[in-house]
């Protein structure tokens, strides 16, 4: 869900941004290792085509619908290295270029989304890859609501951190207790979504494995 | 069959089209002609009934086409089928796996005998050449063989308009001319938009021609367009350079 | 002059996150409006649906919570959606008034990979609506089994279109010299 500015503390933001900046270059580091001269235009298109798989609607049990995070293709494809800078790029691009707002909850999101989701997809997959279809939806689901429980965490932490003199909360005025469930419920579906595109791409573009691009891993 | 008045869209607040008034008959093969951004595709998508002009009234048929028309899933499904949409750019239709699912594709929506179904499919490949791509995965093919194959999946439905979008866009000339003859031969309405004037008198036998600024420039018989250098010029789809006829070089209106 | 807008947008939306004042918002929130007062309805429309749903869905569950507990404190709901309508307003009115690739452009790779990668999704946004019509107007037939063709279909293009735009991108750079190999 998309939480608009405002709602966060500079204590929470601001560390926020300067942990996932080391984060961004650790990363980048070791892309450009693997890919070279051909890192920065293999990140542009990747981070595009991510883009476009936030805005495929994905219909899911019980009649509704759901927008995927595309960190599922992202991860298993290029890695949760490639997954966490492309949700990054495109998070700082709906805020600035695309006018989504939400400059100050960017890091968060990246952290939550781009780095706790990718990377526990990426290895809840590997470890159960025997099962490869049930290995994909278990891995989406989960990675969804562990990005979930984070974001939950960092808004319910607000009411602590973020207070006047007398203790009232500046910022978000909900504790944990109540933003765990209010985040996590919901986030079952994107993961159901998740876990559908996810095994729909995996088999399109397994047709177009370039193998020197596709082999770029971790 | 197919009646604007008065039709004006606009996106992000600037004009695509400004009052566009015209009428077309069953059987007729329109040429809409005008340079690129002039509105041609845009115009094509809102007869096609993909978005609805802003201003004034697309009538197919007797029928308004608007928003509410398409709440109504018999009215939907009829225009659906009755009118084929061939896109400038065939991947954006190109939606199955092998050749031969995407020609099938909207058959299998209407009927579930896969014995008609193999029948026609077969037809249209053969009638455009691309049986030897039955298997063939769409994406994968060149530009000319995509078009071929998009024609394929709107016509085998047989419908009742046919709008194509710079079809000719992507084709070599021996393609082209494949093209140019099936469409002639088809004898169904079509509305077909080009910006190349060598071609247009292959294509139709009326033309539409939208300005720069997106209104009807000239709307009659082509060949009287294409005697008529002034509204060409105008139009900007004639231009003059130097070139060289033989020994002498000069410079006037042509094109090529 | 970019890079100063975007070092005194950072400092303002810091501020204002700081000082937890109405009369700042409400000055800081007056000053843009006036600054830019032809593109006010434009904008505001524009902020209000980036914040309307959170927003309601924060304040009327604090006002019912508050209402039956104690009392309900407006002015916490006043604050905060003071604080959130000025920050995004800000944002908005930033984004309107700096070339944003220029500002960015303290990092030349994250000035090539922003516009790089912005131009190929707004080409692909508009390949996105071309699909979309495509797909409506061959379906005859509402069918579930559409949407996993469909879904594939937009997956293996964007797949396809985004291996050759890297290939195709990188061979640029290098013919112009600015990556090497």
């Amino acid at each position: 869900m998309h939480i608009p500015d405002g709602f966060i503390s500079p204590k929470v933001y601001i560390p926020a941004y300067a942990i996932s900046a080391g984060l961004w270059a650790y990363s980048a580091t070791r892309l450009k290792k693997a890919l070279s001269s051909e890192t920065l235009p293999f990140l542009s298109a990747t981070t595009a085509f991510s883009f476009v798989l936030m805005m495929v609607v994905v219909p899911i049990p019980g009649g509704t619908t759901a927008h995927a995070l595309g960190i599922g293709p992202l991860s298993i494809l290029f890695g949760p290295s490639m997954s966490f800078l492309c949700i990054s790029l495109v998070l700082l691009l709906q805020a600035l270029f695309f006018g989504n707002g939400g400059i100050t909850t960017l890091p968060i999101n990246a952290l939550a989304i781009g780095f706790v989701g990718s990377y526990s997809l990426y290895y809840t997959y590997r470890l159960l890859i025997r099962y490869e279809k049930i290995a994909i939806v278990i891995s989406s689901i989960l990675s969804v609501l562990l990005a979930a429980v984070v974001l939950a965490i960092i808004l319910g932490i607000q009411p602590i951190i973020g207070v006047d003199e007398s203790g009232k909360p500046l910022f978000f005025p909900f504790g944990i207790s109540v933003t765990i469930p209010a985040m996590v419920v919901p986030h079952i579906f994107v993961g159901v979504a998740e876990g559908v595109l996810t095994l729909i791409a995996i088999s399109v573009i397994r047709r177009f494995d370039r193998s020197r691009i596709l082999n770029a891993k971790n | 069959m197919v009646e604007l008045k008065n039709v004006s869209y606009a996106y992000n607040e600037k004009p695509v089209l400004v009052d566009i008034s015209c009428s077309i008959s069953k059987g007729e093969r329109i040429v809409l002609l005008g340079v690129n951004g002039c509105g041609k595709s845009t115009l094509l998508k809102i007869i096609g009934g993909l978005i609805f002009p802003d201003k004034g009234t697309y009538t197919f048929k007797d029928r308004v086409i608007n928003r509410s028309f398409f709440k109504n899933e018999e009215y939907r499904r009829s225009f659906r089928r009755s009118v084929g949409v061939l896109f400038q750019s065939p991947d954006v239709m190109l939606f199955n796996p092998t050749v031969y699912d995407e020609i099938a594709f909207s058959l299998r929506q209407i009927s579930e005998n896969e014995l008609l179904i193999k029948e026609k499919v077969e037809h249209w490949m053969d009638l455009l050449n691309i049986k030897k791509y039955e298997r063939s995965f769409p994406l994968e093919l060149s530009g000319g063989e995509k078009q071929k194959v998009a024609l394929a999946s709107i016509l085998v439905i047989e419908p009742e308009l046919l709008l194509l979008d710079e079809p000719m866009a992507n084709l070599d000339p021996r393609s082209q001319g494949e093209i140019i003859d099936l469409l002639y031969d088809l004898n169904i309405t079509t509305i077909i938009s080009t910006h190349n004037l060598s071609l247009a008198p292959e294509l139709g036998e009326r033309t539409i021609l939208l300005s720069e600024d997106h209104r009807i420039l000239f709307y009659g018989g082509i060949n009287e367009l294409l005697n008529n250098e002034e509204i060409l010029i105008n139009a900007n789809l004639v231009h003059k350079h130097r070139h060289r006829h033989k020994e002498t070089y000069h410079s006037h209106y042509h094109r090529h | 002059m970019q890079r100063i807008r975007l070092v005194i947008y950072a400092l303002l939306i810091i501020l204002l996150t700081t000082i937890h004042s109405k009369s700042l918002y409400l000055g800081v929130f007056s000053i843009l409006v006036l600054l830019d007062i032809r593109f006010f309805i434009k904008k505001i429309r524009f902020v209000l649906a980036s914040i309307l749903v959170f927003n309601l869905i924060v304040t009327i569950s604090y006002a019912v919570m508050t209402f039956f507990t104690s009392s309900v404190d407006w002015e916490y709901i006043v604050l905060i959606n003071l604080r959130v309508l000025t920050i995004t307003y800000t944002t908005f009115y930033f984004i309107g008034h700096t070339n944003l690739f220029e500002a960015l452009s303290f990092s030349k790779t994250l000035s090539f990979l922003l516009t790089i990668t912005y131009s190929q999704i707004i080409n692909f946004m508009k390949v996105m609506t071309d699909i979309r019509d495509a797909q409506i107007s061959r379906q005859i037939l509402r069918s579930k089994k559409n949407y996993r063709i469909f879904s594939s279909h937009i997956v293996a293009l964007f797949f396809t279109k985004s291996i050759y735009n890297a290939k195709e991108t990188s061979c640029a750079m290098r013919a112009r010299g600015v990556i090497d190999g």
